[in-house]
């Protein structure tokens, strides 16, 4: 576990106080336990088979390495949503060294890297030295990052990789776990070592805690605004590497929803999107909550329609219970019981009444006086 | 079916028997065979073999010979289901020859978007480390160089016989090449609505596009029919709008063509959802008898506007040829008669077009659907 709650005496603590380091890491395990305990009675064999759990951790992999990184970027209070297209774009150039120029794979994935971290880098600056807001400027460089990957690919596929890349992206090489699941947890221990260990790490708690405190205290808020962007930016094209390696194949459009994918894992996690509380092993099982589910999904046959309800839904649920376990909201009111049964929220029930009561009686007079409708024009 | 013992070797032998190797094409060369990392379908087709399924789908369904006492299982992997009714359509007509046929069945479908490459990847996993549970896929891939490795994973797979759906390219480095290909060719089409405007609105036009998502099939729909007026006709194509298959993209970019290059007198749509957007478009501009446009695939939606005059032309799918192909394909396997399938069939296309007869429309809408139905879906 690592939330970075201040350290408090064990002595005379209630079982709550004492789980309340953990509850971040708490939402997401008790959904993969409740995924596991459900899966475990209605299709054991095929879910808990070694190549589904697998198959589990190989669709995770991907997205380990941007939650880890993503996780100091909401840690700092920003957000990235142009990490799919840095994806994109880091893949797309690599595959172009290596099939066009004849770059050594190993030198075009060093580049593609550090083509991320560039673009992570020119994330970071617009929005700590242009004043553009995180949401804003990532969303606009995200068009920007697209739109250069259209530019120089327009619709090629680019296919059939070196071994180095396959490897990278789907390998089964090494002993007991994907290469791909390996990389994966490596940066997601690099991540917890830089978190807690390194004044990076620090400082970005503080300056998601209180920005303005921060900065009065010596710390270089923007530098270390720009050090968090550039990291997610080499993250995310380590995940464009990995997914090219994973289809053996990369294209301009690949990756569109690696933004929204990776900040709900990170947020399932527990780190929180306000700032200043980050957990890395929530990010991890935010990461692995989300491929169980889906996978879940898919081995009970279930409507791939639904995988966005249900996705949407355990979100909310891991949140919720999140929040109930702290027992306390942002103002400080008591937990999810105290918040749904506030008399402040009475206006509110009588307002979704009303609602529910115009949905309801629209829908009766529209049954009633039902026939056929004219087309415009 | 896969609790049949018999079956699983029936089965296991007639996989391993339908599946073509790499080394075994191409049966004869065409142009360009070099440059190319695929076949075309005239290079790895047996003579007569695609003329011989075409005549077979478009007949009475003679019922399979030998009656199965379990339905065979089916695993259907395809994209865009948020945006086309195609697969809905091909998924109805395979069952419903099927039916005809007399062949029970179960089907899974395994859905994605149509840009969630990793997705498609997942569930190709899924099905390979399922083979116990299926004896065909039916593989629609999101694009076809990015699936590759993953139609050759299941075309491997000898407990599957795997179909793929929406491409007639087989790739060379496949090996073995699945047991076969079904799709319209939308470079045959865009070559049809090509000579068809031609004839009809002659050279020197100006012109502009609302093109798909780049990728091959928008490669073929709107490059093929650019590269084809240009050469024949010395069209000029103004601007090109990437409108994502999108109703949306189809308005928007028809907003945009309207205001900003009022020369441009045709309208190419590279399918249906952005054609109609392009028709409310010029609906809402008051434009729509000005410009001269066209459709892609011939669905429902389509001829309706071409009935009223908003769209002037469409290379029409006849639809359901390729879910009924598959279904015949399911049943020459079945019988052991699957070396006189071809290994890629093309279903039929035709130009509709707004000098028709309601009659002559009214009658290739019912050919074209006539297992899925004509008119909306309902599933």
């Amino acid at each position: 576990m690592i939330d970075t709650s201040p350290e408090v005496p064990v002595k005379g603590m209630t079982l709550t106080q004492r789980l309340e380091p953990y509850v971040s890491f708490i939402g997401p395990m008790a959904m993969i336990i409740a995924i596991l305990l459900f899966m475990a009675i209605v299709e054991p064999a095929r879910y808990f088979r070694t190549s589904n759990l697998n198959q589990i951790l190989l669709d995770a992999a991907l997205y380990m390495p941007m939650a880890m990184a993503m996780t100091f970027v909401i840690t700092q209070r920003g957000i990235d949503l142009s990490i799919g297209s840095v994806a994109a774009l880091s893949g797309i150039c690599m595959a172009f060294l290596m099939k066009q120029y004849g770059f050594s794979a190993p030198i075009a994935v060093a580049i593609a890297l550090i083509l991320g971290a560039l673009m992570g880098l020119v994330n970071g600056l617009v929005i700590t030295r242009l004043k553009v807001p995180d949401l804003i400027g990532t969303l606009a460089m995200d068009l920007v990052y697209r739109g250069i990957a259209l530019v120089i690919a327009k619709g090629l596929v680019l296919a059939r990789f070196p071994e180095l890349i396959t490897e990278i992206g789907r390998g089964q090489s090494l002993v007991y776990l994907p290469t791909p699941v390996i990389i994966g947890l490596v940066t997601m221990i690099v991540g917890y070592l830089v978190l807690t260990r390194t004044h990076f790490g620090r400082y970005t708690i503080a300056i998601g805690s209180n920005p303005e405190a921060s900065t009065m205290t010596g710390i270089d808020v923007d530098r270390h605004k720009v050090y968090a962007y550039v990291f997610m930016g080499t993250m995310a094209a380590l995940a464009g590497v990995m997914l090219t390696g994973k289809l053996n194949a990369i294209q301009a459009t690949s990756a569109p929803y690696f933004n929204l994918h990776v900040i709900a894992a990170v947020v399932v996690g527990g780190t929180s999107l306000f700032g200043g509380r980050a957990s890395i092993l929530g990010s991890l099982a935010g990461v692995l909550l989300l491929s169980m589910m889906i996978n879940a999904l898919v081995t009970l046959r279930i409507e791939f329609f639904w995988q966005s309800v249900a996705s949407g839904a355990v979100i909310i649920l891991s949140v919720a219970l999140y929040t109930w376990l702290q027992k306390k909201d942002r103002d400080g009111s008591s937990g999810m019981a105290g918040i749904l049964g506030s008399a402040r929220l009475s206006r509110t029930y009588k307002l979704a009444g009303a609602i529910l009561g115009a949905l309801a009686l629209l829908m009766t007079i529209g049954l009633i006086f039902a026939g056929n409708t004219g087309p415009s024009g | 079916m896969k609790s049949c013992h018999v079956f699983i070797a029936l089965a296991t032998t007639l996989a391993l028997q339908g599946v073509a190797s790499a080394a075994d094409l191409p049966l004869r060369e065409m142009d360009g065979l070099a440059d190319r990392d695929h076949w075309l379908p005239g290079e790895v087709n047996e003579e007569g073999a695609l003329e011989a399924l075409q005549a077979a789908t478009a007949e009475v369904a003679t019922p399979l010979a030998n009656p199965l006492e379990e339905p065979i299982q089916i695993a259907l992997i395809y994209p865009s289901s948020d945006t086309s009714d195609f697969w809905a359509r091909n998924y109805l007509a395979l069952t419903k020859r099927l039916d005809e046929l007399e062949i029970p069945y179960e089907a899974t479908e395994f859905a994605s978007r149509q840009v969630e490459h990793s997705l498609q990847a997942t569930y190709a996993s899924q099905v390979d480390q399922d083979a116990d549970i299926y004896d065909f896929v039916v593989f629609g891939p999101s694009e076809l160089a990015i699936q590759g490795d993953n139609i050759e994973k299941l075309a491997k797979n000898p407990d599957l016989t795997t179909f793929v759906w929406a491409f007639h390219t087989p790739l060379k480095f496949l090996d073995p090449q699945p047991a076969g290909w079904f799709d319209f060719s939308s470079a045959y089409g865009a070559l049809e609505i090509c000579e068809y405007m031609l004839e009809r609105l002659g050279n020197d036009v100006t012109y502009a596009m609302n093109r798909g998502i780049p990728g091959i099939t928008d490669n073929q729909r709107s490059g093929d029919f650019k590269d084809c007026v240009a050469e024949n006709g010395n069209w000029n194509a103004v601007y090109e709008h990437y409108g994502e298959y999108q109703q949306e993209g189809g308005y928007e970019g028809t907003q945009l063509i309207i205001q900003g290059y009022p020369e441009a007198t045709v309208i190419h749509n590279a399918n249906t959802a952005m054609a109609m957007g392009s028709v409310e478009a010029q609906r809402a501009v008051g434009k729509e008898g000005e410009i001269f446009s066209t459709g892609w695939g011939g669905t429902g939606l389509e001829l309706d506007a071409i009935r009223n005059g908003e769209l002037d032309a469409t290379p029409m799918r006849m639809g359901d040829d390729v879910g009924a192909a598959t279904a015949e394909a399911i049943k020459a396997h079945l019988e052991g008669r699957e070396d006189e399938l071809p290994l890629v069939f093309l279903g039929r296309i035709t130009v509709a077009h707004d000098q028709m007869s309601l009659e002559e429309l009214d009658s290739l809408e019912k050919e074209a659907f006539r297992f899925s139905g004509v008119g909306a879906l309902e599933r």
